[in-house]
């Protein structure tokens, strides 16, 4: 019993010794004023370092730091602005021309040339994964040494936009050849920062690029910390054991929000929930039946119950970040006229129907709150709730009534969710779950599509806006926000609505 | 002794082939595609066929199970699904973490939990027997999940003693941020190890070779250490041998609350996103280890109490018996 006893007082003063143990975090600091490092906190591990195969947000978060692309978007203005390629020009609608920056090399000191570029793009456009954001280039021609031409199957509007998507990386041609597999555990790009380590699950580490274009990054390392359960980022946040946390869970934005030592940072996110009605199945075929649904969502309640106010009421499937928005406004709450038009319709007591949902309980508690809204125009829904895979592929299959879907705009261009979502084309599997074939619909979505005129475009996403309003084929419900938590000491942190941001910029005072 | 060893390893085969043979079927046959969660409802249908393809997804079911058992038998459990990486190599890296967490937490339990039994069981239905047992049952019942946060809370938000998550570095480190997780997942073994001791204490205390013992004149001390609890040991060695191989296995709250990179949370990871390769390679570990502890619990047996000893070993038996005669 005495030897317990000791091993138990040992035990305590052990932990009371720790105590007083200098943290992990003081011994990183560095000189000048700022850290040396910026410790990040996010939900999930990265799946894998391949930019052509890691196309996941916890992925791209990370590696995004480590491979460039041939442009970039910003991440304020929304701009595509030039980074491996110094400048491009439009040589055709199908061609364009691209002038590789000379002088770039990859962290494993080889020259970026116009071999890599191509070996890329090809590689991405091979891959079972990314293919869907590169796969509208025909071909990728070696000019010289520092210039590409890409050409696409067709006039391709978002091409820019596309080619500055993450899982558009240029990695090393010589180092892939040589080592196919080489890129999943020890990725080498062109970034600002260089792959260090990485332990499954715990953590992936990151050391400043000396040598990267725009000059050094303003921090040394990048740590990021893989924390699943969301309020222990909260707590380390707290603590100081995180300098930035992503993903703040709902019930801790309130608790950063009240603390003095943190910023919460708070923006739309690039991602639409929606309900799509199937068009192929009565009374969805009935244009008034689909107005009376959205007349019948007060969605601004929905954000601010079901959401703990966060997020906002959705007018369009596309989210304002999004090149090509044009607000059409939130479809006014009016339960009375909804009725009206189920009446006109020919429904005067409502109906029974289904809305299928995949087993994720904020989608759930959304949708019993609308199947509530619904009841009180007479309409019966039956929420069934049913796995992810089973859901995508019973929808695709078009045995849904009404199906409740997100969406982000990857690419942050309108073209990659009108075309997939609303163009008759692309019905069932590739997004298009409404079954619409609407001609003008179509002329719209292909004019937005193939004119490298920003302009044309833009006005097209605004008639395409207006006439699908009209047609109500889908209902717009939220836009999720996205969030972080950074304390105080951080300097240049940009939220990004795409979800993965940029650090390169980011700074820690001591 | 040796032959029964060497009995119990090959029995571990048959378990270890149905083991497979369910979790295949079942994770194959369950609703789901692989390819779609790994691409997302985002993916095109050429896409999605590329990558079914790329799995082997379009292959029949029993050609699949095949070739994977094929594979397993020359010890290589494939690639993951998701990051296309070599499952054993994970399974391997992984298993240190959770072995540290799960001794660390066997260690904890035992030491609460065996001296608080004993007192209980010696001083049956006093006020220090009863608050223990309350204790016990709100052990036993306070799910991991919040006790973790409760502790964290605690002793890093209030107190700052400890890091909230994540496994430290070096030993010191280690040992920090070890201490939370191994009270968590001590506390729920520890309540079990009280409950399971005093009862077995119990039972023994009321035998008469104790009584006999007392009238020999032996400390009570002596009788506590020597009689009573070496006979009461053998189901406490049964519940924390039970115990240990689950938590061999991943404790899988415990590792997701404090970020701990354990197998737990690398199964976690592979059900949700349904890589068939990883949950097997996973499962198959956690059963071998299993069966691994449950043969030494059965080994420990024999040295606890030596008529248990006899058994393995015929010979003796009759040796004895003949003595005896």
């Amino acid at each position: 019993m005495k030897k317990i006893l000791t091993v138990l007082v040992v035990l305590l003063s052990s932990i009371a010794l720790f105590a007083g143990g200098a943290s992990e975090r003081d011994a990183d600091a560095g000189s000048g004023g700022y850290k040396d490092t910026i410790t990040i906190g996010q939900g999930a591990d990265v799946t894998s370092f391949d930019p052509h195969i890691g196309k996941e947000t916890p992925a791209v978060a990370v590696t995004n730091h480590i491979f460039d692309t041939l442009v970039d978007t910003d991440p304020v203005t929304g701009e595509v602005v030039p980074q491996i390629a110094e400048r491009w020009e439009v040589v055709s609608p199908v061609e364009y021309r691209f002038f590789i920056r000379k002088g770039l090399k990859f962290h494993n000191g080889e020259d970026l040339t116009a071999d890599d570029v191509k070996f890329s793009l090809d590689r991405a456009i091979a891959s079972g994964s990314v293919s869907y954001i590169v796969d509208f280039i025909k071909e990728v021609k070696i000019e010289d040494e520092y210039t590409v031409l890409v050409t696409t199957k067709a006039p391709y509007g978002p091409t820019l936009r596309n080619l500055a998507v993450p899982f558009a990386g240029i990695v090393p041609k010589d180092y892939v050849t040589a080592n196919p597999d080489g890129l999943k555990t020890k990725p080498i790009g062109s970034g600002p920062y260089k792959f260090v380590s990485w332990a499954q699950n715990d953590n992936a580490k990151l050391e400043a690029y000396a040598d990267y274009y725009q000059g050094a990054p303003e921090t040394k390392y990048l740590v990021f910390k893989i924390i699943p359960e969301a309020s222990q980022r909260t707590i380390a946040l707290e603590t100081g054991e995180l300098d930035i946390s992503y993903d703040i869970l709902v019930s801790d934005l309130k608790r950063i929000e009240e603390n003095k030592d943190l910023v919460l940072l708070e923006a739309p996110s690039l991602t639409c929930f929606y309900i799509s009605f199937n068009m192929r199945k009565a009374p969805f075929d009935n244009q008034k039946v689909r107005q009376a649904i959205n007349m019948a969502i007060d969605r601004q309640l929905l954000v601010d119950t079901v959401n703990s106010g966060t997020g906002a009421a959705a007018d369009e499937i596309i989210a304002p970040a999004v090149f090509g928005y044009y607000s059409t406004g939130v479809w006014d709450y009016n339960p009375e006229k909804a009725k009206q038009l189920l009446k006109e319709a020919g429904y005067p007591d409502g109906f029974e129907c289904s809305l299928w949902v995949n087993n994720n309980q904020s989608r759930v508690e959304m949708c019993q709150a609308i199947q509530e809204m619904l009841r009180e125009i007479g309409i019966t829904v039956k929420v069934e709730v049913m796995e992810f895979g089973t859901f995508i592929s019973r929808s695709t299959a078009g045995e849904h009534d009404m199906g409740y879907f997100g969406w982000v705009t990857s690419t942050k261009d309108a073209d990659y969710t009108y075309y997939s979502l609303e163009h008759s084309s692309q019905q069932g599997a590739p997004g298009n779950r409404s079954f619409i074939a609407d001609p003008e619909v179509d002329r719209l979505v292909d004019l937005g599509r193939t004119s490298a005129d920003m302009d044309v475009r833009l006005d097209a996403y605004k008639d395409l806006a207006l006439e699908l309003k009209e047609i109500a084929n889908n209902a717009p419900i939220i836009y999720t926000a996205i969030t972080a938590g950074t304390n105080n000491a951080v300097e240049g942190f940009v939220l990004d609505p795409i979800g993965y941001h940029k650090l390169e910029g980011v700074k820690v005072a001591k | 002794m040796g032959k029964y060893i060497i009995r119990r390893l090959i029995m571990m085969i048959p378990v270890l082939l149905g083991v497979t043979f369910i979790v295949f079927f079942i994770m194959s046959l369950t609703p789901g595609d692989p390819a779609a969660i790994i691409l997302g409802d985002q993916a095109s249908a050429e896409a999605l066929e590329m990558k079914r393809i790329e799995l082997g997804l379009d292959k029949p079911l029993l050609v699949r199970y095949a070739t994977y058992m094929g594979n397993l038998f020359q010890g290589d459990l494939g690639l993951s699904y998701r990051n296309q990486i070599p499952v054993a190599s994970q399974v391997w890296d992984k298993f240190p973490n959770t072995a540290i967490l799960a001794i660390s937490g066997i260690l904890v339990a035992l030491i609460i939990g065996i001296p608080i039994g004993i007192l209980s069981a010696k001083k049956q239905y006093t006020v220090m027997d009863n608050t223990s047992m309350v204790f016990s049952l709100v052990g036993v019942s306070m799910p991991n999940f919040w006790l973790g946060l409760l502790l964290s809370l605690l002793f890093a938000l209030k107190l700052g003693w400890l890091p909230s998550q994540g496994m430290g570095r070096g030993f010191i480190g280690l040992l920090r941020s070890l201490v939370l997780p191994a009270l968590t997942l001590g506390t729920g073994a520890a309540a079990t190890v009280v409950r399971m001791t005093r009862s077995s204490m119990l039972e023994v205390i009321r035998q008469d070779y104790i009584s006999t013992a007392r009238a020999k004149g032996i400390t009570e001390k002596q009788i506590t250490k020597k009689h009573m609890l070496k006979n009461a040991l053998i189901p406490i060695v049964t519940a924390v041998g039970l115990q240990f191989g689950l938590l061999l296995g991943g404790a899988m709250l415990t590792e997701t609350i404090f970020s701990w990179p354990g197998l737990g949370r690398l199964m976690v990871d592979s059900i949700t996103s349904k890589d068939i390769p990883m949950v097997l390679g996973s499962v198959i570990f956690m059963a071998v280890m299993f069966s691994f502890v449950n043969l030494l619990v059965d080994i420990l047996y024999a040295f606890l109490d030596p008529r248990i000893k006899s058994q393995y070993s015929k010979k003796v038996v009759r040796r004895r018996r003949g003595v005896v005669v």
